[in-house]
This record gives structure tokens, C-alpha cells and sequence, in this order.
């Protein structure tokens, strides 16, 4: 399987709509595809596919409740399907996951158990038999590096940034990095990345200097993606991907929207074989 | 954090199994660097070894339980300070918002005097230590 979290220490830089598509691209490509949603802002990947409909509901059973071993019910029961792709939505709980954790944490320890908070996702991705389900799992964490993130990156091993090519871009590839260094020492984990993705590109110099310097740095950015703000603008207005959006929601066919989309196609297949040469 | 790909989480059951027991921090420490010098490409960006051990996960992250490296050690205290700890745990947990261990307050303490001996030292001195 596949799997890989979608995320960047800047925020607004287009990672919901990166995840959603990416995710739509592997449907696309006939692959079985299960997005799970940690982000508990208004604007995120659950209410771009339109699923968040149990994100206030406390007595639905929600993907926290699992982590911390008080399921309410079957973990298959909280998967909503958008387009093709399955989605565990995010749900208001998620916001005191840390908390949660903790708690269960303790209780944990008056037994005499080990329970590390950072490795639950994994271990409930793992007891519902996701790796045998599908062929592709993309995580959309939270904007702030909190055990939300922890649990993403333990859980997938494998990240694809967005980034906006810029200093403070720069830097959050930069800090990343050293965010990333210290998880996998204290997880024991190593982290691969799948790819840099720069976004918003408008071929100006600076925005040139800093891809060079990223390169220097070790990173490839095949695919860039120019400012797109109209189409992703009305994405999140009708709660659809790129793909459904130009499909039913525009008049007349824009050909550098549709370069985009073949752009996401191109993106998630190399994404695929960066996997399948180095596993 | 490496250009391309790492393991796959979902495939080795008998490491993840033997990474969730509980090992002493150094023991995890050393086991995770050397995985990460093995299968490291050249492809590493240069500096990023040494700036990825200056920013480790906090403390209260990294341990797999509050009591994980930690040795019980009977205290003997009086009435005021215990309910005194009971008072600091509620006044960190409003100050952090959220739940905080009464372990780490109580360590925590500890090291600040540590820190601080001219503190301790006033404590003691108003206890009655330095009468001539």
C-alpha cells in the first residue's frame, strides 16, 4: 500500500486541495483510495468532499474515540465515500486529541502498559485491515505540528509537501526538516518524501532562486503548479475536486485548467513510482 | 527525512511489535540513528544530521509512558506542601489547558530547584538552617 501524509509547516498553501485531488487522481488510475482527515478547521478535506456532516455530532463514533481504544463502533462504519475516494472525516473530538491521548495515556501506565500516544493511528489503520483494503492512503493532517501530525507521519512514514516558492516557503521545507529529524529519532522512524510540490509558480526569478536552492538542497520539484486561484476558488465553493469542478461546473473547457488536472494525474504517478523504485 | 522512500509501516509487524515495548531512551535513540545512516542515500541534504538532533520531540512526546525512565521514590512531606502539589497541578493545567501530570509537576519541581540552589537556600534558611 501506498501511504503518505500531505503536509507543510505554512499554512495556505494548498494542501487540503493538493490531498483531495491527489487522492482523486489514484480513483482515477483505478486504484482503491482512503483519505482520512485530522484537520478539525472548517476548510478542510472533509468539507471539500462534503462529508463533514457528523463533525459536531457528539454521539457519533469518530476515528479519536478508536486511538484511544473507546470505539463506538466498527472502524469501516466511519468511512464516507466522495467521488470514489473513501474518507474518515474529521470530527470536532479531534481538537483535544491531545488530551485524549494523554488521559489514556495514564490510565495506561496505572496497569503497567506501554502506550505510546504518537503510534495509535497506526495501530487502529492496522487492526481494521486498511493495508489489505486499499491501495492508497493519504492523510491530511492539521497546519500546526501537534500529535495529530505525530500520529500522521508514524502511521505513513512517507510525506508529500506543498510548498510556496518563496523565503518563508523555503524555510518551512527548512523547518520541516528538522521537525521531521526529531520524530523519526524518537519514534524510530525513518521518514521518506515522495515529493516537493511547489505551488502558485509564476516563473519569477526569485521564486527560480529559491527552487535552485531547494535542488541544491536535495530536493526535486518535477511537478509545479501555477496560480490556479479561480479554479480551486470554486472548488471549495460547490465541495468537489479540481476534476468534478471543470467537469460540471464549467461552461466552456479553459485549456490550462485542464493542464492542472493532468498535472495531479502526473503527480500522484510519479508519487506511485518514487514508491516503487526505492521500497 | 530523505528524498524518496522509506519502510513500509504497514508491513513489519514483528519490529513494530518489539519498537511498542518499552526500551531505555538512549537504546532507542542509537537503534533509530543507525536505521537512518543504513539506508540514507547521498541524496541527504548536507547539515540536515546535525540540525535534525538539535530538535528533538519534546519530553512528554517521546516517552511511551509517564513513568517510562522514571524510579519511584518514596517522599516524605508534610500535609501543606503535598496539598500544595494538588494546588500547582491545577494552576498549571489552566495556565497549558490541558491535563497535566502530577508525576512531571512534582519532577519538574525537583529540577528547578536544581537549577535555582539560592532558592532552596532561603527555603532552608527560613525552616531553620544557618542558626548560629
Amino acid at each position: 500500500m501506498l501511504a503518505y501524509t500531505v503536509y507543510s509547516e505554512a499554512g495556505g498553501v494548498g494542501k487540503t486541495t493538493l490531498a483531495t485531488n491527489l487522492a482523486k487522481a489514484e480513483v482515477r488510475a483505478g486504484r482503491k483510495v482512503l483519505a482520512i482527515d485530522l484537520d478539525t478547521q472548517e476548510a478542510s478535506l472533509s468539507h471539500l468532499l462534503d462529508v463533514a456532516g457528523d463533525r459536531n455530532n457528539d454521539q457519533a463514533d469518530s476515528l479519536l474515540r478508536h486511538m484511544i481504544d473507546r470505539p463506538r463502533g466498527e472502524f469501516a462504519d466511519l468511512i464516507k465515500t466522495s467521488e470514489g475516494i473513501d474518507v474518515v472525516p474529521a470530527h470536532n473530538i479531534l481538537e483535544y486529541a491531545s488530551k485524549h491521548l494523554r488521559r489514556r495515556e495514564e490510565e495506561a501506565a496505572d496497569f503497567g502498559e506501554s502506550w505510546n500516544p504518537n503510534k495509535q493511528l497506526l495501530r487502529v489503520l492496522r487492526e481494521a485491515g486498511v493495508h489489505e483494503t486499499y491501495d492508497t492512503l493519504i492523510i491530511d493532517p492539521p497546519a500546526s505540528a501537534d500529535i495529530k501530525l505525530h500520529n500522521a507521519i508514524h502511521a505513513t512514514r512517507h510525506l508529500v509537501i506543498p510548498f510556496e516558492p518563496s523565503g518563508k516557503g523555503y524555510e518551512s521545507v527548512q523547518g520541516l526538516d528538522q521537525l521531521v529529524g526529531g520524530l523519526e529519532e524518537s519514534l524510530g522512524i525513518e521518514v521518506g518524501v515522495l515529493a516537493v510540490v511547489p505551488n502558485r509558480y509564476k516563473g519569477m526569478n526569485d521564486q527560480d532562486r529559491f527552487l535552485a536552492q531547494l535542488t541544491a538542497d536535495g530536493w526535486e520539484t518535477p511537478i509545479r503548479f501555477r496560480e490556479r486561484s479561480s479554479l480551486l476558488e470554486g472548488c471549495w465553493a460547490e465541495q468537489c475536486t479540481a476534476y468534478r469542478y471543470i467537469e460540471e461546473h464549467r461552461d466552456r473547457e479553459r485549456e490550462h485548467e485542464l493542464e492542472t488536472l493532468e498535472k495531479f494525474d502526473e503527480l500522484a504517478s510519479q508519487i506511485r513510482e518514487q514508491k516503487a523504485v526505492e521500497a | 527525512m530523505k528524498q524518496g522512500s522509506a519502510d513500509d509501516p504497514f508491513a513489519d509487524d514483528a519490529s513494530e511489535e518489539a519498537d511498542t515495548e518499552k526500551e531505555p531512551e538512549l537504546e532507542t535513540n542509537n537503534k533509530g540513528r543507525e536505521t537512518g545512516l543504513a539506508s540514507t542515500g547521498t541524496d541527504r541534504p548536507v547539515g540536515s544530521t546535525a540540525s535534525s538532533q538539535t530538535r528533538s520531540l519534546p519530553y512528554i512526546h517521546s516517552r511511551d509512558g509517564v513513568k517510562d525512565g522514571r524510579t519511584q521514590r518514596p517522599i516524605f512531606l508534610r500535609d501543606h506542601i503535598e496539598s500544595g502539589i494538588d494546588d500547582l497541578v491545577t494552576q498549571m493545567e489552566e495556565e497549558f489547558g490541558e491535563d497535566v501530570y502530577k508525576t512531571d509537576i512534582t519532577e519538574a519541581a525537583m529540577a528547578v530547584a536544581q537549577e535555582n540552589p539560592e532558592l532552596v537556600r532561603e527555603k532552608l534558611d527560613e525552616w531553620g538552617y544557618g542558626w548560629d
